[in-house]
């Protein structure tokens, strides 16, 4: 059962992050690299918000979510947009903000020196039980959290104007230029969102792990492989790979090690991308026909 | 007679390649020009080059009398043109109703649902369809679709570049039917079209095309210029 | 042989002859400077590392990324079977034969490994197949790490040098040390210009661009893929030997990932695509690297090969080494377009007309 619970948090962060990738990458072409440092970021932004202003968890929330929003500008405006339509534009991106990580990473390094900071348990400490099994209010606020924060950015994009702008661009850039979609406009707005997706998963997953500056690397990392792993551009592949992905982890690290976790995961994908090669939501499209 | 859209001495191409050859070509406002001549001569890079679809450009564009050489593709679509390509350029994973809804992007967003409900009576075929992604509709229905997405907002110019492509017959004239009752009030419509049957008794002005330079210019059997034979007598003079 | 001494322009004489000249001073500031003498050896292994790579992934255009996983596990093979152990028994002397057994099977190793990454490319492409490369790297360091024969954590020592006992810390050793280094990089370059410039460069070079017409045109990419992965992990597999019989021991930080970042941004700054490139590259970033280890905050270290990895892809289109070329067409643009007056440069001086397109 503790398998599960663990699964479930593992898989809303990656989930979250993958989410960003996926738009990021499936709308603009821009393999965004810079996603760990945004992590970072919004987990220092989260800690001091709490050290600062109130430990009162919507203000936690709330700082980590603010500035992922803000590196997500910053990697828009320092990055993408001048790099964009340039030759070679896409390496030179990828790059670019693989520099960029570097930079903030270690500059929080030297601020906040290397100790960890810890972030309060933000959902209490009560703990309620099911089926014989006592699951802890933080782990279950995470998943009711994050399930919120997905819902909302799915309503956000087929509700709104800019949320169709961003699907249409996902799908067709030529058809998304042809109707006004521009594309600096959608990138940024993708960027933002994306920054604010990652700053909240890294508080939920401080919850777990404390901040401190090297852990933007694995999660941007499994970000990507769940990105892959449910087609680029799917919200619902997204999500479900998020679960595989969580899921292999899981069960990795309980009955063979740790060490194994990422050979297991890319064995996943390797699996399913052999079969399917536009991952989940090919599997979908295959059995909606 | 005012000129809504011209284009002097417009060269352009892909990479090395030039297609056009220092084109000259002015629409007037209220103006229905067909674009006519075979595959690969120019057309639909006449169309493409005005949106900036392009390698590059030399020469002048002019929307208004304002240059619009350095105007990005999805600003134009703001200032009016609509440009139906070829191949649809649709949202294959978005619904039709998706798709129509993208047209308003640029325009009159708010009523937008005012726009649907206009579109889909002139291809009600596509209110069937309205909930499932566009990649599942047929050919007719896509071209249908992209037309309506095009139709979503009050453009002062249309380009539609060869509507009746891979469309069976009795599909294509349906189509056809459709755009001939298109009001383009003080806009402009350029066609281009390979059938020239299907521009017969509505176009006002055919300009044909071939290796990239215009060949020919000839008054349509729907303008008033006069008929067919003074059409010719202009086309022996160049 | 003649083909090997062309060079492509009086600019690339100038930079080989400057590198050969560096290179004997070098020799003369290494003899004295033990701590310049590692320096030395670390950029050897680099640079040799780098100029395999951009094979595969400038050459080939193939984003690999089990270069360290090939290095690592060849490293350990050989540390291994030229008597390294846990404990680290110090043998005694280096005999000269092992060490040359332990490159030729550290280069059968890294052949292998070769094998092995290039087999997923027949059907994966891009990001996929670096991923793949990375979950290969990641399997490989895991699977050591079981192995108690391998050290586990503390790794292997004790393994054969190309130094005797005496030899060591030495001024006489760090001459040997300095020319080994020096036979390394040349190999390597070697074997770079033998692959891109030769037949199995173009044939790679085709597919890269536009792998439908390479195939058509009857370029067999797979078997030209294989071969460009099974020569250069060979010699990476080789280098890895050279590691260990650098430092007669190995352990898991070979694998670190800061190492492997550091490697790209080399090869990323440097300019891809270029042997010059891997050169520049190695020396540039290994500088700072090295400069900002001396001081104690880490950090900066980091930060700076940051911000050169940042304002090279911002600033350049090709690295340092297409600086020039890309600074000449900028001039030639700016001046074609004063003298025509056009609101948008044309691409090529040159058109060619072609009707029906």
């Amino acid at each position: 059962m503790t398998d599960l619970i663990v699964t479930v948090n593992l898989a809303a962060v990656y989930g979250l992050i993958a989410v960003g990738i996926s738009l990021t990458w499936a709308g603009l072409g821009f393999l965004n690299l810079a996603s760990g440092v945004t992590f970072a970021a919004s987990l220092y932004g989260a800690w001091w918000a709490q050290e600062n202003i109130s430990d009162h968890p919507a203000v936690i929330f709330l700082g980590g979510i603010v500035v992922g929003a803000v590196a997500g500008a910053i990697i828009c405006v320092a990055v993408f947009l001048p790099l964009d339509g340039k030759p070679n534009w896409d390496t030179r991106s990828m790059v670019a903000s693989l520099g960029l990580s570097l930079i903030g990473i270690y500059t929080f390094f030297l601020v906040f020196g290397p100790q960890r900071k810890a972030i309060d348990l933000l959902f209490g400490t009560t703990k309620f039980k099911i089926g014989g099994t006592t699951i802890t209010a933080d782990k279950s606020g995470a998943i009711i959290c994050a399930t919120i924060v997905m819902a909302l950015v799915v309503i956000g994009l087929v509700t709104t104007k800019t949320g169709l702008g961003v699907r249409a661009l996902t799908q067709n850039p030529e058809g998304a230029a042809l109707v006004g979609i521009g594309r600096k406009q959608a990138a940024f707005a993708i960027l933002v969102v994306s920054g604010a997706l990652a700053g909240f998963s890294a508080v939920l997953l401080s919850q777990i792990f404390y901040p401190e500056p090297n852990i933007g690397y694995l999660p941007l990392l499994k970000g990507l492989i769940v990105a892959l792993l449910g087609g680029l551009g799917s919200i619902l592949g997204t999500v479900i790979a998020a679960v595989l992905v969580a899921a292999t982890e899981a069960v990795t690290v309980h009955y063979i090690h740790q060490g194994w976790v990422l050979v297991t995961q890319l064995a996943l994908i390797a699996i399913v991308l052999l079969v399917r090669p536009r991952g989940v939501a090919g599997i979908l499209e295959a059995t909606r026909a | 007679m005012t000129v809504i859209l011209e284009a002097r001495k417009l060269s352009a191409g892909y990479g090395p390649l030039r297609v056009l050859h220092e084109i000259d070509l002015a629409v007037a406002q209220g103006e229905r020009v067909g674009l006519v001549g075979l595959n690969g001569h120019g057309k639909t890079t006449l169309l493409r080059s005005i949106m900036g679809f392009v390698d590059w450009r030399r020469g002048e564009i002019e929307l208004n009398g304002k240059s619009i050489l350095r105007t990005p593709a999805h600003r134009l679509a703001r200032a009016g043109i609509v440009l139906i390509p070829q191949g649809d350029a649709l949202f294959p994973g978005l619904s039709v109703k998706d798709n129509l809804d993208s047209g308003a992007f640029a325009g009159n967003w708010r009523e937008r649902k005012k726009r649907r409900e206009r579109v889909l009576q002139l291809f009600p075929r596509l209110a069937d369809r309205l909930g499932q992604p566009a990649g599942t509709l047929s050919g007719g229905e896509r071209r249908m679709c992209s037309l309506g997405r095009g139709l979503m907002t009050d453009a002062h110019v249309y380009l539609i570049d060869e509507p009746s492509l891979g469309l069976a017959p009795g599909i294509a004239a349906g189509l056809f039917s459709t755009l001939r009752e298109l009001e383009i009030g003080s806009g402009a419509l350029v066609l281009a079209e390979q059938n020239r049957t299907l521009l017969e008794g509505w176009i006002d002005r055919i300009v044909r095309i071939h290796g990239g330079q215009v060949v020919g210019i000839e008054a349509g059997s729907g303008s008033t210029d006069g008929g067919p034979a003074a059409a010719r007598e202009q086309e022996e003079g160049e | 042989m003649r083909k090997l001494l062309t060079f492509r322009s009086a600019g690339d004489a100038t930079f080989w002859g400057g590198c050969l000249a560096a290179a004997l001073i070098l020799n003369f500031i290494v003899y004295d400077n033990a701590v310049f003498s590692g320096h030395w050896v670390v950029f050897a292994l680099f640079a040799s590392i780098n100029l395999m790579w951009m094979l595969v992934i400038g050459t080939a255009g193939l984003y690999s990324f089990a270069t360290i996983g090939v290095v690592g596990s060849a490293a350990y093979i050989g540390a291994w079977i030229s008597g390294g152990s846990q404990a680290g028994e110090d043998l005694a002397g280096a005999r000269s034969l092992n060490v040359v057994f332990v490159l030729l099977a550290t280069a059968a190793v890294g052949a292998l490994y070769g094998a092995i990454v290039a087999a997923p490319t027949i059907r994966l492409r891009g990001v996929y197949f670096a991923l793949f490369t990375i979950g290969l790297a990641a399997a490989s360091r895991a699977l050591i790490e079981e192995q108690s024969f391998l050290g586990q954590h503390q790794g292997l020592s004790g393994a054969a040098r190309f130094l005797s006992q005496d030899l060591i810390a030495t001024e006489n050793g760090r001459t040997i040390e300095f020319f080994v280094g020096l036979a390394l990089i040349t190999f390597c370059l070697i074997v770079y210009k033998l692959v891109d410039a030769g037949r199995l460069g173009l044939l790679l070079r085709t597919a890269r661009e536009s792998e439908g017409v390479a195939r058509g045109i009857g370029v067999d990419v797979v078997r030209a893929r294989f071969a460009v992965f099974i020569i250069s992990s060979a010699v990476l597999g080789m280098i890895g030997g050279f590691y260990t019989s650098f430092y007669g021991s190995v352990s898991l930080t070979i694998f670190d990932f800061n190492t492997l970042l550091l490697l790209f941004a080399m090869i990323v700054v440097g300019g891809l695509g270029s042997a010059k490139g891997a050169i520049v590259g190695t020396a540039l970033l290994l500088y700072i690297d090295r400069t900002y280890a001396d001081i104690d905050q880490p950090a900066w270290r980091y930060i700076w090969i940051g911000i050169i990895m940042f304002a090279i892809t911002i600033l350049t289109t090709r690295g340092l080494v297409g600086l020039p070329s890309q600074i000449r067409a900028y001039v030639q643009r700016r001046r074609a377009r004063g003298a025509a007056g056009e609101a948008e440069a044309v691409p090529t001086p040159s058109e060619l007309e072609v009707p029906g397109l």
